[in-house]
């Protein structure tokens, strides 16, 4: 690792990075605990006391995890797929409506308009646990049980994505939409050609929080679903750890949840400048 | 003209609520209505026939068994206070220090930055937390060095007991700071650097600098930090009251009484954020006069 910068010795650069590295190895240790375990055979799992790295790797676990799932009714690749539709349709229909909601909120002068943005600020504080009653009594009557729809729809009207594009729009300047309406454009026309890609840092920071939380969260498919095949991957996932061998599978599972994780770790590189851009300007400041 | 102008500006009404119709109906929908009809129903005895849900109003009957008859509901709110307390201050302080350092000029910033965001990635998984549970969060070391018995000859148990579990957390502690180490960070960046050189000729050391200038124009974000974490331990998905909530919820099927459990909690959280407003309100008016 590229540590000390050797040419001049700078005690305080030197514990700095000493420190730096410390904690970044503590927060790299779930993740590598993971991975290893994902990795170990059996014999290794249950050894006491407990040895933290792998000394014979294998992919026992892997094979394992294809065996289990290939013996059940439903395919393990129709888990991923559920998962996809739903974590998908529920960034990008996110993204696109909290973009429009937050743009005449930021730019616009109408009545209200302060009291939806009150509303937002209070959202944000609700648990979510007062709502999962009724929402649950909404979806079954509603007929929507079993369909990705329960899954997606209750989560696109999120204040959190609303709140930091709407103050990410304010401070970007009026001049450019002045310019763009002075030439004729529709304001549906402004919003996609101009307020879209001035939004990009702030749908970047909001797609990767909202994509982590319904990439991982198997609560949706817990309540809304109740056959196997509208199942997704967390829930899926659960399911293995929690059967009747209970103690075999830890492997199965660390292997499992370290496939999960990837397409995550795969987000977060993607957006992960934009992020850090965003959270500098989020207005939180001033 | 004047009615030309007028209907312009309806116009314009119109096309901006047009903008936000559709985030609003799904705010009414999946929000605002669920939880008026949660207050509603935090009053009423549900019970469950054939045509559909049946509500008798009790009055203010769940609440007052919440605190009289539930042998859960007291002690489990109090652990969640208690982890509340003891965790949020050791996130703020842990956090402010994480990004003083990240804020510093280094080598692979970007590289560190990354990885002190990672665990909010993959710690946030329900996943994660069945690992934990088979001891990946807990540091090996305070259990298997039986480290209590050695540290017990220096220091009584009472306190060596309550300074380990404070060990322990700490890992979850790390793990939990992501995002308030990014509120910070962005909030470091915002102050400008010729306050700390102005300091810097009149003398002051790197201490004096931190309590003098950093300190206080990092207050707008430890307000806004100190809000998260809370939130975020309330809500947190392995929060014992939660599940205690959810258990009767969906596993007795008593939904009035888990809404008005959903209730005090809720109020609890609210007064709490309160509080914290009134305590920052002082720190955040100075700050706010030196801009």
């Amino acid at each position: 690792m590229h540590k000390f910068n050797l040419r001049r010795i700078d005690f305080g650069g030197i514990a700095l990075y000493v420190f730096l590295t410390l904690f970044g190895l503590l927060m790299l240790l779930p993740l590598v605990y993971m991975a290893v375990t994902a990795f170990k055979p059996t014999s290794e799992l249950f050894l006491f006391p407990p040895r933290f790295f792998v000394v014979n790797p294998t992919l026992m676990n892997f094979r394992d995890l294809l065996l289990i799932t290939g013996t059940s009714a439903v395919p393990f690749s129709r888990f991923i797929f559920n998962s996809v539709i739903v974590t998908g349709g529920i960034v990008l229909g996110g993204v696109v409506i909290s973009a429009m909601a937050a743009y005449p909120l930021a730019k616009h002068n109408m009545p209200f308009k302060s009291a939806i943005f009150n509303m937002v600020v209070a959202a944000l504080m609700f648990s979510p646990l007062v709502l999962q009653i009724p929402q649950y009594l909404l979806i079954s009557r509603s007929g929507l049980m079993n369909t990705y729809w329960a899954m997606i729809l209750p989560y696109l009207a999120a204040p959190m994505g609303m709140f930091l594009m709407t103050q990410f729009l304010r401070q970007l300047p009026e001049a450019l939409l002045e310019a763009a309406r002075i030439d004729g454009a529709s304001e549906w026309k402004v919003f996609w050609v101009i307020v879209m890609p001035m939004l990009k840092p702030a749908i970047a920071t909001f797609a990767l929080f909202s994509f982590i939380s319904a990439w991982n969260d198997p609560y949706p498919s817990m309540v809304y679903t109740t056959v196997q095949e509208m199942k997704t991957l967390p829930l899926a996932i659960q399911t293995i750890s929690g059967g009747v061998g209970v103690v075999a599978r830890v492997g199965t599972l660390a292997a499992a949840s370290f496939l999960m994780i990837i397409p995550t770790l795969l987000v977060f590189v993607i957006t992960q400048r934009m992020v850090l851009q965003t959270m500098a300007h989020s207005g939180l400041k001033e | 003209m004047k009615k030309s102008k007028l209907s312009m500006r309806a116009r314009y009404y119109i096309e901006g609520y047009s903008f936000i119709s559709l985030w609003l109906i799904g705010f009414l929908l999946f929000m605002a209505i669920p939880l008026g009809r949660s207050l509603y129903y935090s009053f009423h005895k549900l019970q469950v026939s054939q045509h559909g849900l049946i509500a008798s109003f009790v009055g203010g009957d769940h609440y007052r068994a919440a605190f009289t008859t539930d042998v859960n509901f007291l002690p489990l709110l109090k652990d969640t206070m208690v982890s509340m307390l003891t965790q949020v201050p050791l996130i703020l302080i842990f956090s402010l220090f994480c990004a003083i350092l990240l804020n510093r000029k280094l080598v692979g910033k970007t590289f560190f930055r990354g990885i002190f965001f990672l665990p909010v990635i993959i710690a946030s998984g329900a996943i994660l937390s069945k690992l934990m549970d088979q001891g990946a969060a807990n540091l090996p070391i305070f259990y298997n060095e039986n480290l209590y018995n050695k540290l017990n000859a220096f220091i009584p148990g009472d306190l060596l007991e309550t300074l380990l579990q404070y060990a322990e957390s700490l890992t979850l502690v790390m793990w939990d700071s992501g995002v308030q180490i990014l509120i910070f960070l962005a909030g470091l960046q915002t102050i400008s650097v010729t306050l700390y050189e102005a300091a810097k000729c009149d003398g002051a050391t790197a201490w004096e600098s931190f309590w003098k200038i950093t300190f206080p124009m990092i207050m707008p974000m430890m307000l806004v930090n100190t809000l998260f974490s809370i939130v975020s331990s309330f809500t947190k998905a392995d929060n014992q009251m939660m599940t205690h909530i959810l258990n009767v919820v969906f596993k007795t099927n008593d939904f009035g009484y888990g809404s008005a459990m959903g209730w005090i909690y809720f109020v609890i959280i609210f007064l709490i954020l309160g509080l914290v407003f009134l305590l920052f309100r002082k720190s955040l008016s100075t700050t706010e006069g030196r801009k």
